[in-house]
């Protein structure tokens, strides 16, 4: 039974992303649920770096969406603006949170409307030329 | 930049440094509701010429009789905008039991009306309450609410002909006599927005 329950938990571990053990892995990724017609929306994920090396990210992309942007909303003169993020460091052993109200996945031009639930297949593109490829659920708010 | 959008963005810009020096000398931080800045005495809204999201005229009236919760985006803003739309519904679910007379009209005002035109706002804004305006206008139109308000916008060029629009994330609560009341200031929250809503709407703001 023990045994059971300790594959249960790696499984669920792993649901949302296994990646080589000396690579980036993403866990927690989930992507804004939008009204259908909606131009643009966000993604959101935890990408941890186990490595001894920084990794960094200089893109994304998914054949879900016509384009994605890596951006941060940020405090510019008393309002709420966005700036895009060109490359992100994760040095050795770290981890970069997308959070509401933070850094973001800009997914411009979605293909066609996603219902909640849906998985939807991203792929981060890293400056030494790795990808690393996962799945982020279609959801209403934050886990 | 193109010339428009630099005049724009300096227009806008001078008017919202004007206005946040004003605004500072009108408000004053109340004690009670934490994330809430409460008017004394609140201000008249001015007159406004602007469309909800079915067409049907916005003007003035449309916000007296009752207590309005504004809020200020635009559909291409994908993560402050939908969480706080989010936000002002999980607020509005929990002032349910308040008199119909008490509940608010939450109205999410678009300050990308180049873009958001009445249908765009009729696919965008119930998708997050069914209940909820959407507003959009003519911009000098929306810049007449946004100055009322003290609302800072700022558009910005983006790569390839692209523009996003920064823009204060505080949300406005408007009184049954459309005067301004208070302002809840960003991050909102569910339950703190409710929470302070009821205390100024009792009048214990």
């Amino acid at each position: 039974m023990r045994r059971v329950a300790a594959l249960a938990l790696a499984g669920a571990l792993c649901s949302t992303g296994c990646g080589r053990a000396d690579g980036p892995v993403v866990e927690e990724a989930w992507v804004r649920a939008a009204p259908p017609g909606v131009a643009v929306q966000a993604g959101y994920l935890v990408l941890h770096n186990p490595a001894r090396d920084a990794v960094t990210v200089v893109g994304a992309r998914s054949d879900a969406f016509g384009r994605i942007d890596i951006h941060e909303s940020v405090n510019r003169d008393g309002m709420r603006a966005m700036r895009r993020v060109e490359r992100l460091d994760v040095p050795a052993g770290g981890r970069v949170r997308f959070e509401p109200g933070g850094r973001h996945l800009m997914l411009i031009g979605p293909a066609r409307p996603y219902r909640e639930g849906e998985r939807l297949h991203i792929v981060l593109v890293f400056a030494d030329g790795r990808e690393y490829g996962f799945d982020a659920e279609v959801r209403g708010d934050a886990p | 930049m193109s010339p428009r959008f630099a005049l724009l963005s300096l227009v806008l810009a001078a008017v919202a440094l004007a206005l946040g020096a004003a605004s500072a000398h009108w408000l004053r931080m109340s004690g009670s509701p934490s994330g809430a800045l409460v008017l004394d005495p609140p201000r008249p809204m001015p007159e406004l010429d602007l469309l909800d999201h079915q067409g049907r005229p916005f003007d003035r009236a449309r916000l007296a009789g009752r207590w309005s919760v504004l809020f200020f985006g635009f559909t291409r803003c994908p993560d402050i905008c939908p969480a706080t739309l989010i936000a002002l519904a999980g607020a509005s679910g929990r002032l349910d039991d308040l008199p119909p007379g008490q509940q608010p009209q939450v109205v999410f005002v678009s300050v990308d009306p180049m873009r958001d035109d009445p249908g765009t706002l009729a696919r965008y804004v119930p998708h997050f309450d069914p209940d909820f305006t959407g507003v959009t206008g003519e911009l000098p139109a929306v810049q007449t609410l946004t100055d009322a308000l003290g609302v800072a916008v700022s558009y910005r060029r983006q790569a390839e002909g692209d523009y996003s629009v920064d823009h204060t994330a505080a949300v406005f609560l408007v009184d049954p006599q459309a005067r301004l009341r208070a302002i809840f200031t960003a991050p909102h929250e569910a339950a703190q927005l409710a929470r302070d809503y009821r205390r100024i709407v009792a009048g214990r703001g």
